[in-house]
């Protein structure tokens, strides 16, 4: 198992569509993907938790992944959060 | 479209054009028949099920998920289908993948599951509670954004629920008819629009609801929060929606009704010579053609560009791709992303330019090779960077020349942020390098000219680069002593200040003295009025992002060469803003 902690840097948060995101490329990997946040623990493959988690812009979170292909899930996941689900000029 | 709205005037009559405020939720006007929609509110069963009925019913959940998700994906398919502006049917896209994501949520499907074993309740009920839960979290979040997202999750349950009950959304609508409801969800939004309905209003929703960002993208006028609308209308009767302003005018006049068609007449008429002016080169009144290219950073918005037409790429953004999976300190790259990247923008560009910028990244963005600095913006960055990890230089230039030497447009490198000749020659001499591994090869290389020191050493940079192109932005900021992100310094940040025109202007002659090619990609391409001066002083092409580009192309086929000429000398001896202000009233707008 393996965490890292991300912060929240596009301006809309995770909303619908970053959270379709995330869900998606979690999907691709056999790991069991969780979120920390506020001492609560989301499956994070579940894109209805994952908007429950309002996550704002500046949230800190904790990513939790486990399994085979953890390693390979984390470097991608993290790269989505870097990236700012690619929507870094969205209002 | 961005013409003004309210052409059409609404006389005051007795009983007659009563109006009614709201919110406008999408552009658009129309006029047609209401059609009051007051769909009926479900009922839940209310029986309780055998322990032996547990499987079939957990089955039948399952099957109703599998079917809703078919059906969004149709629906998915049937507004990618209608005509409308491309950014917002990737909008509307996105939102109905976000309900096929939420119909194959697995932790949706384990306590819909859960709930039917251990409370032996139907499907129907299971899917409302389970999603009432989801629903109280959302309302009980903080921010708008998450709440606002709460009628999609409950359009998605009503679906599940309706088509457990094996209930059938029965509509008959005309064509142009005006729908008049309490509130409308997407789905039942998008199955009007194959009704081809004139118009949607509706006494609840919020702005960023999926609901307006479907009708906006299948370019339906959308009114919101028009109060007691659907007691006040009646069934059948001619009404006016205007979802430019925001307002429904019920038992409108003859005379008014003339007037709104005419006015939706003249505005089809404009809508047809906006596409037209995309198909027209940029150019001023008398003919001389500057040449309107796209700023690009994401392959996302390739697709949304194409529409504008624009004629070449003049700066293509690579640092998105700076972190790509690669080992950074040996230059060694993946980049296969970055090379689709290319490939697409490659496509786009067709025969004209692509001009790629090597990775403009500040030491902040490299968390594997350097320490947090005190000033970024006067630090580690752009050709810096790329000179003192000179594999990365090297494997980014050779990842370039190799994916586009064989593609028919004009390919060019330009390395950013460059403030001494020194580094010019640096970079040209790695550049010849890779180009000597494709003699056939035929593309240019140049520098961005943002910082003072560049602009003022022009001429000697000239005899060293195939062309120069100017980053008012970033100029601006190193003119000025002024970073446009500080709101507390936000007023001295002017890219109309005279210094900078000054430097432009310096930069320009420069070219014009080597036959140096010079473009211009910041945002004061993109401000219509300086963009012209810009010319005037020179410059050979404009680069902007794509939605600027109808607004500079009028103003330059309004403007001859020869007055735009004029207006630069002036701009050049203005000594305060507010004179290049005036001067630049002097530019004809339409």
């Amino acid at each position: 198992m393996i965490k890292k902690s991300v912060e929240v840097i596009n301006p809309s948060g995770i909303h619908a569509r970053p959270a379709s995101l995330l869900v998606k490329t979690a999907a691709k990997f056999k790991s069991d993907f969780h979120i920390h946040s506020h001492g609560y623990r989301i499956n994070a493959k579940s894109i209805l938790g994952v908007l429950t988690l309002a996550a704002e812009q500046g949230a800190k979170l904790e990513i939790e992944l486990d399994g085979e292909d953890e390693k390979e899930a984390m470097k991608e996941i993290l790269r989505l959060f870097e990236d700012g689900f690619g929507m870094m000029d969205e209002e | 479209m961005k013409s003004e709205a309210g052409m059409y005037i609404i006389e005051e009559v007795n009983g007659k054009n009563n109006l009614h405020k709201g919110v406008a939720s999408a552009e658009g006007l129309a006029v047609g028949k209401s059609f009051i929609f007051n769909p009926q509110g479900m009922v839940l069963s209310q029986r309780k099920i055998t322990s032996s009925q547990v499987n079939e019913e957990q089955q039948k959940v399952v099957s109703a998920l599998r079917i809703v998700e078919l059906e969004t994906r149709k629906l998915a398919q049937l507004s990618a289908g209608e005509e409308g502006d491309d950014q917002q049917q990737s909008v509307s896209a996105a939102i109905l993948e976000f309900h096929r994501e939420v119909l194959r949520d697995p932790m949706l499907i384990a306590e819909i599951n859960e709930r039917i074993r251990t409370d032996l309740m139907p499907g129907d009920r299971a899917v409302f509670q389970v999603f009432r839960n989801y629903i109280q979290k959302l309302e009980v979040s903080g921010s708008r954004m998450f709440r606002e997202r709460i009628p999609d999750i409950v359009d998605i349950r009503s679906r599940l629920i309706s088509n457990l009950q094996q209930k059938e959304m029965i509509v008959q609508v005309e064509e142009g008819t005006i729908v008049v409801c309490r509130e409308i969800n997407p789905s039942e939004i998008i199955l009007f629009a194959r009704k081809k309905v004139g118009g949607l209003v509706a006494e609840r929703g919020g702005l960023t609801t999926h609901a307006s960002i479907i009708a906006k993208s299948l370019g339906i006028p959308f009114v919101l929060e028009v109060e007691g609308i659907t007691e006040i209308v009646k069934q059948g009767e001619e009404i006016v929606v205007d979802g430019y302003k925001g307002i429904v005018i019920s038992s409108p006049t003859e005379t008014l009704i003339e007037s709104v068609k005419k006015e939706i007449a003249n505005r089809e008429i404009l809508r047809k010579e906006e596409q037209k002016l995309h198909a027209e080169p940029g150019m001023t009144a008398c003919g001389h053609k500057v040449p309107l290219r796209v700023n690009l950073e994401l392959e996302a918005e390739i697709d949304r560009v194409k529409r504008f037409n624009p004629e070449g790429i003049g700066l293509l953004r690579t640092e998105a791709f700076f972190l790509d999976s690669g080992d950074y300190e040996n230059g060694r790259f993946e980049g296969h992303d970055q090379i689709r990247f290319l490939q697409r923008s490659a496509e786009l560009a067709g025969e004209s330019e692509l001009t790629v910028r090597l990775y403009d990244v500040g030491g902040d963005k490299l968390p594997s090779f350097s320490a947090r600095e005190e000033n970024p913006a006067l630090g580690w960055r752009g050709v810096r960077i790329l000179l003192d990890k000179r594999a990365l230089l090297h494997s980014q230039l050779e990842m370039i020349i190799k994916t586009l030497h064989k593609y028919p447009c004009k390919t060019r490198v330009m390395v950013p942020m460059i403030t001494n000749l020194e580094e010019v020659i640096e970079c040209r001499r790695e550049f010849d390098e890779v180009m000597k591994g494709y003699p056939a090869a035929k593309i240019d290389f140049g520098v961005m000219i943002e910082v003072p020191s560049a602009a003022l050493l022009a001429s000697d940079i000239a005899p060293w680069v195939d062309f120069m192109s100017i980053g008012t932005n970033d100029l601006t900021q190193y003119t000025l002593a002024a970073d446009r992100g500080n709101s507390a310094v936000f007023s001295y940040y002017n890219s109309l200040h005279p210094a900078v025109f000054r430097l432009i202007g310096h930069t320009a002659k420069a070219c014009a003295e080597h036959d140096t090619t010079l473009s211009v990609c910041g945002e004061m391409a993109a401000n219509p009025g300086a963009a012209a001066v810009l010319v005037g002083m020179g410059v050979d092409s404009l680069s902007m992002s794509a939605p600027n580009i109808p607004q500079v192309k009028k103003v330059l086929r309004l403007n001859t060469l020869a007055l735009l000429e004029k207006t630069a000398v002036h701009i050049l001896k203005c000594k305060t803003v507010s004179e290049v202000e005036d001067i630049l009233r002097e530019i004809k707008t339409p």
